[in-house]
């Protein structure tokens, strides 16, 4: 009896294991980037893709901590099948393990600019993500309660609106002056503006000593902005980092903050109402320059060498740059335009997106220049800011301090 | 039995000694001494941290840390600073915390569990409440009490900054170290103080020349554990300030963690652990040495 109930048992479990075998094994992608905006939409891509090829997803989201787990991964040989870089140098350590995709059909479909924001000696190392702009970003119903119409062209004119919006009882910034890589990126502004057309000629003369920090013709002039922000700033503003920034935007408590494009689908999370737009910044009081814009691309994807399925992979990053669903999804979820040249029938959802396509077309816009920045020369301007802005530091020596940064990273 | 073992017998308790001993050897060898070791290899080289082509650069990279990089410095001066200001704090404040409760009783056991919960609690999620307490907690507190103290910017100004994580690590702490101090006073031989105390010993005085010197074996451990824990102070900076406002709250830890990391300048960042670890070792000998020799034999 014994021995039938175990015959019986085994027959039983031997009958299900080829059912179990039959299901082939899913392939297995790691991903990571270091996204803190619209993550929930980039996921639904994923799924929806594994769902379809049978590909189980492992998803990083790491906006903090990024270096850390891919030296992790890099140096014990766990390479990510694909992973976010952000464009110039700092793409530029990963490039070995990452396949080289010039040529690839998958590239067809990208806009030229972008995809040369990621090529390396004629070589594309990575599908493009799309175009970002950075600068000032205002609350268009606290402007338009307070009767603001026109936007400032001087930074004498920017300090005039500052004094017009508090005499109306409003908090003209809450510049996220914790977030050090803000004040960094407002700075971008007034290096790249020292020649629009060319930035990596600035990055050029800076590597060469033909430029410094101190003749680059409006550096200084951030200072002027920065004690702006302070002076027409809210309480305690050292403390704002860029998410109080935000809320403190979007709640209309201040009217104006630093952020880029990436931004919307949170502001309008934290408030649904909110209207927003972007003001060129001005750099200079001598007419010299008009305000701008920053905008350009900011990286995309690389692929690992060493995936299991390189081809299989090829196809996912297809699908999740220049596919029907990516480019809507980029157009109504991120509110970023898709990196592709078909572009979504129903636009770019997006008050930003108009307010930058605005000042695109009108010639307000000059390229992200900090992503050309010497590798590691990024992270501590904007400290070195911070530390000025907190009063630790003379315009002086801030100045110097950052010469020896750049001079130690390039 | 013991003294008829035969002569193999040594060699088979060798073995077993080893046998045990090794694993944890083994541990210990992979997850620290040779990855020191080899982190003092790539001191010598200028590397990324993630390719897998070096530079030989000799001692550059130790030569500019001392020359040419100020945030090292400022890290240096901050973590000396701040190391001084925590050893001599806690510690006093530990062993006024242990005086009234090493008594036994409930409310000493009441005493000793409260100051020692901030201890098993995670340091990130204290610094994320302290975040919010400093922050949106101290403007209600000066909307309530209109005290001009709340108003500070506490974490925006470098000066304030530097005390709200000395506050932030001492409330954190103080309650290991009073655990220790606990230990030892209650280990103080009863006919000792009876003896003291019969010779009109009290107070003040009993404290200086009865208690505090029959607890240095505590004195010591303590103050070696404070040191160490202050020059390496990482987590409360990285959830607390992330070493702002400007730098002026990073350690010497944390600039080296964002040298590697933030910068892609692994070279230099062993290098400079390789010093740190040099400086904390012979500041830790000589503390040892000194702490040492004022401990009594009874």
């Amino acid at each position: 009896m014994k021995r039938l109930a175990s015959i019986l048992l085994t027959l039983i479990l031997l009958s299900a294991l080829p059912i179990a075998s039959f299901a082939e094994a899913p392939v297995k992608f790691t991903y990571i980037d270091f996204q803190a905006y619209g993550i929930e939409f980039m996921d639904e891509l994923m799924h929806k893709f594994g769902a379809e090829h049978n590909v189980e997803f492992e998803i990083i989201h790491s906006a903090n901590g990024y270096g850390d787990i891919m030296a992790g991964r890099v140096n014990s040989g766990d390479i990510p099948d694909i992973f976010q870089v952000e464009a110039g140098p700092a793409m530029v350590p990963y490039m070995e393990y990452a396949v080289d995709l010039t040529g690839d059909p998958i590239l067809e479909g990208f806009v030229d600019e972008l995809l040369s924001g990621v090529t390396f000696d004629g070589k594309v190392m990575a599908v493009p993500g799309g175009p970002v702009c950075i600068a000032f970003m205002y609350n268009k119903k606290v402007f338009d309660d307070a009767g603001i119409t026109k936007m400032p062209q001087t930074i004498d004119e920017l300090e005039a609106l500052c004094e017009e919006l508090q005499s109306k009882g409003v908090t003209p910034f809450a510049f996220g002056h914790q977030s050090s890589w803000i004040t960094g990126q407002m700075a971008a502004s007034f290096i790249s503006q020292e020649n629009v057309l060319d930035p990596t000629d600035t990055i050029d003369k800076l590597n060469s000593g033909e430029l410094t920090f101190d003749t680059l013709k409006y550096y200084k002039n951030v200072f002027k902005v920065i004690d702006l922000t302070i002076k027409y700033g809210v309480d305690k503003t050292m403390e704002y980092d860029w998410e109080r920034s935000e809320v403190a935007l979007a709640n209309g408590d201040a009217a104006i903050i630093h952020m880029g494009s990436w931004a919307e689908p949170l502001l309008v999370e934290f408030n649904s109402e909110v209207e927003l737009a972007f003001m060129p910044i001005p750099v200079t009081n001598d007419g010299s320059a008009i305000p701008r814009i920053m905008a350009g691309p900011t990286g995309g994807w690389m692929l690992s060498k060493s995936s299991a399925d390189v081809e299989l992979l090829k196809k996912f990053a297809a699908y999740f740059t220049t596919s029907d669903e990516a480019i809507e999804m980029s157009s109504q979820g991120l509110r970023i335009i898709p990196p592709t040249k078909k572009q979504s029938p129903n636009g770019v959802a997006g008050m930003l997106n108009d307010s930058a396509s605005y000042y695109v077309a009108n010639g307000q816009s000059t390229p992200l220049i900090y992503v050309s920045y010497p590798l590691g020369f990024e992270w501590e301007h904007g400290i070195l800011l911070q530390a000025y802005a907190a009063g630790d530091m003379t315009m002086e020596e801030c100045i110097a301090a950052v010469q020896n940064e750049w001079d130690m990273a390039k | 039995m013991f003294l008829k073992r035969k002569p193999h017998a040594r060699l088979v308790n060798g073995l077993d000694f080893a046998m045990f001993t090794f694993p944890a050897l083994a541990v210990v060898l992979i997850t620290t001494n040779i990855p020191f070791v080899m982190s003092i290899y790539y001191s010598l080289f200028d590397w990324n941290g993630l390719s897998r082509s070096m530079t030989f650069v000799g001692i550059d990279n130790f030569i500019r840390i001392f020359t040419i990089d100020a945030q090292f410095m400022k890290a240096i001066q901050f973590t000396i600073r701040f190391a001084a200001f925590y050893i001599v704090i806690v510690n006093i404040l530990a062993v006024i915390i242990a005086l009234p409760l090493s008594k036994s009783g409930l409310v000493s056991q009441i005493g000793r569990s409260c100051f020692y919960i901030p201890n098993i609690i995670s340091l990130i999620a204290v610094s994320l409440v302290w975040r919010f307490l400093f922050g949106p907690g101290f403007d209600a507190l000066a909307d309530l009490t209109g005290l001009e103290i709340f108003k500070w910017s506490w974490l925006g100004t470098s000066t304030l900054a530097f005390y709200s994580v000395l506050i932030l690590t001492v409330w954190q702490s103080v309650g290991f170290y009073m655990i220790i101090y606990v230990a030892g006073i209650i280990g103080i031989p009863q006919d000792i103080v009876e003896a003291a105390e019969i010779d009109g010993s009290r107070g003040i005085g009993h404290f200086f020349r009865i208690t505090l010197p029959l607890i240095m074996p505590s004195v010591t451990v303590c103050i070696f554990t404070s040191l160490i824990g202050a020059l390496k102070l990482f987590d409360v900076v990285l959830a607390f300030t992330k070493g702002g406002p400007g730098g002026s709250t990073a350690t010497v830890a944390w600039n080296i963690y964002q040298e590697a990391f933030s910068k892609y300048r692994f070279g230099v960042a062993t290098a400079k652990s390789v010093v740190f670890f040099a400086a904390v070792l012979v500041i830790t000998v000589i503390q040892l040495t000194f702490f040492k020799k004022r401990e009594v034999e009874i």
